[in-house]
């Protein structure tokens, strides 16, 4: 953020830099959410791959705590640089002029969706601390699935903006359909509640194998026969 | 390249831009005062607005490398390099239908043909950022009335160059090919509606419309089309490819209207480029004066 707000004073930003300062930081918005989605699907591809290869390190799940614990800094840097996105609109393209926001407001769809999607990022980083989670205790993930519906109105908000023709939002669509179609896909293919034990999915399918298969591939390959039962499956709880 | 350009050009060309920039103040020096009491003013400096007070011109950088030309991207600063490659030479414009005299026209003939002057012209796009340009150009009018039209013309219809081998934005349906613009007859005639052939006393570079283009200096910019190739004067109101794609934010008449509000980019305020705080948009530009007149009795409903 301060690389960029330098490059904005040094007027290093192009020839519209107030565009390129707002368009940037809502694409490290996008980058960082996308990214924090990503942390999960992230980890139980690793653990296959290094399952499918018999290579020792990464198929436990704890293996990958260092990557989990990115997932945290990942969406608060998400919600920083929304906040950021938004204070840059707020003051160098409505320059603090209510009457400015308002009508903007009311006149286009893709400005009431960004503001949505600003405020309900809000509350996940208010309640990212760990106190808040002690506090919030079972509550806290339920709150925090917000983050799913909350990337679609981003991407909506991207794709709403840009002019007719312009495929600026598509990449990020894709990115995001992936992502919660995955977790969709792993939730019909196991069951409910598999996912909210936090990707503990490979170790458990080994556990008891090709239970409930669908004959996804993805399953498949943490489905094999020489597999079940051995010692390196043991399943170790995760954060 | 173009080769004929006259020669007020080719001096500009060699004079150093700073001196070039400074001109208007050589002009008002006592000597040049001087001389143009004793001048008869040449018809059209009256006619023509010239820079407007408050507005400043935007440089050659600022103009040729932040373009809205979908021919080649939708990424304003990746259209200069895109268009480097376009193929200006030879270039024809074909000026056809209702008229009693349809001809093709050479751009080096149109240059010889029509004595290009300097005219600066504000460019809002409806996107919400404004520039202030010396254009190099000629009005349409006279070029029209070479073709003679029919009194069933009442629409001039303009068509941009197609071609997917060097406009790879084509080779994506992002707008339905060629880009097709239009005005009415009445608009056209203008005389602020000017055929521009040039940029700062330079010939016109690909990104900004090469070798010709329109430039309607009251309406938002998606109606100044870029690289014509045909002209179409027509009885009914012709498709245009911004209205085609989305009706509500592109209107037919497109007038520079800060009381009228457009989905994506601002309407009321602009950021003038090279300017950090915003402007209020002003009604048809800022030229209200000199071409309200065209809209007159016209339906509040119907002028969109």
């Amino acid at each position: 953020m301060a690389v960029l707000l330098l490059r904005y004073r040094l007027d290093h930003l192009g020839v519209n830099p107030i565009e390129a300062l707002i368009a940037e930081s809502g694409q490290w918005a996008i980058l960082a959410l996308i990214g924090s989605l990503a942390i999960t699907p992230a980890k139980h591809a690793l653990m296959r791959v290094c399952t499918r290869v018999g290579y020792r390190f990464g198929r436990r799940a704890s293996d990958w705590n260092w990557l989990i614990r990115l997932r945290r800094p990942l969406g608060l840097s998400a919600f920083l640089w929304a906040a950021f996105h938004a204070g840059a609109y707020f003051v160098l393209e409505v320059e603090g002029e209510w009457a400015w926001l308002l009508e903007d407001l009311r006149d286009k769809r893709h400005l009431a969706i960004g503001v949505a999607t600003f405020f309900g990022l809000l509350p996940l980083a208010l309640t990212s601390t760990n106190a808040a989670k002690k506090r919030l205790g079972k509550r806290w993930k339920p709150l925090h699935r917000l983050v799913y519906p909350m990337s679609i109105l981003a991407v909506l908000h991207i794709d709403l903006q840009a002019k007719p023709g312009d495929p600026l939002a598509w990449p990020y669509a894709a990115a995001v359909a992936l992502l919660l179609g995955y977790r969709i896909v792993v939730r019909l293919a196991t069951g409910r509640g598999q996912l909210e034990r936090d990707g503990e999915l490979a170790a458990d399918r080994a556990r008891s194998p090709c239970r409930g298969a669908t004959t996804e591939n993805a399953t498949a390959a943490i489905c094999h026969p020489k597999k079940p039962g051995h010692p390196i499956f043991k399943t170790t709880r995760c954060l | 390249m173009l080769i004929c350009h006259p020669p007020a050009i080719a001096a500009s060309e060699i004079t150093p831009e700073a001196v070039y920039l400074a001109r208007r103040r050589v002009l008002f020096g006592a000597a040049a005062t001087a001389v143009a009491a004793w001048l008869p003013k040449p018809s059209w400096a009256a006619a023509l607005p010239g820079l407007l007070p408050g507005d400043r011109l935007n440089t050659w950088r600022e103009i040729t490398t932040y373009n809205n030309f979908y021919e080649f991207s939708p990424d304003k600063e990746a259209v200069a390099t895109l268009a480097g490659e376009l193929p200006l030479h030879p270039w024809t414009v074909k000026i056809s239908g209702e008229v009693e005299h349809e001809f093709e026209i050479g751009v080096d003939d149109l240059i010889r043909r029509f004595a290009q002057q300097e005219r600066i012209f504000r460019l809002r796009c409806v996107e919400g950022w404004s520039m202030v340009v010396p254009w190099l150009g000629a009005s349409l009018a006279p070029l029209l009335a070479l073709a003679r039209p029919t009194s069933r013309a009442r629409y001039v219809r303009f068509v941009a160059l197609l071609d997917r081998k060097h406009m790879i934005g084509q080779r994506r349906d992002s707008l339905p090919w060629p880009y097709t613009e239009a005005l009415t007859i009445a608009e056209a005639m203008h005389p602020y509606t000017t055929l521009v052939t040039g940029l700062y006393g330079k010939p016109l570079p690909p990104q900004n419309g090469a070798p010709v283009r329109l430039v309607v200096p009251w309406k938002y910019g998606f109606k100044s089309i870029k690289s014509i190739v045909a002209i179409d004067l027509v009885e009914t109101r012709p498709a245009t490819t911004w209205n085609l794609v989305a009706p509500d934010d592109y209107g037919f008449f497109a007038n520079v209207d800060p009381s009228r509000a457009l989905a994506r980019g601002s309407h009321s305020r602009e950021t003038r480029i090279g300017e950090s705080r915003k402007r209020r948009t002003e009604p048809f530009n800022g030229y209200g004066d000199a071409v309200t007149g065209l809209y007159q009795g016209m339906d509040e409903a119907d002028r969109l």
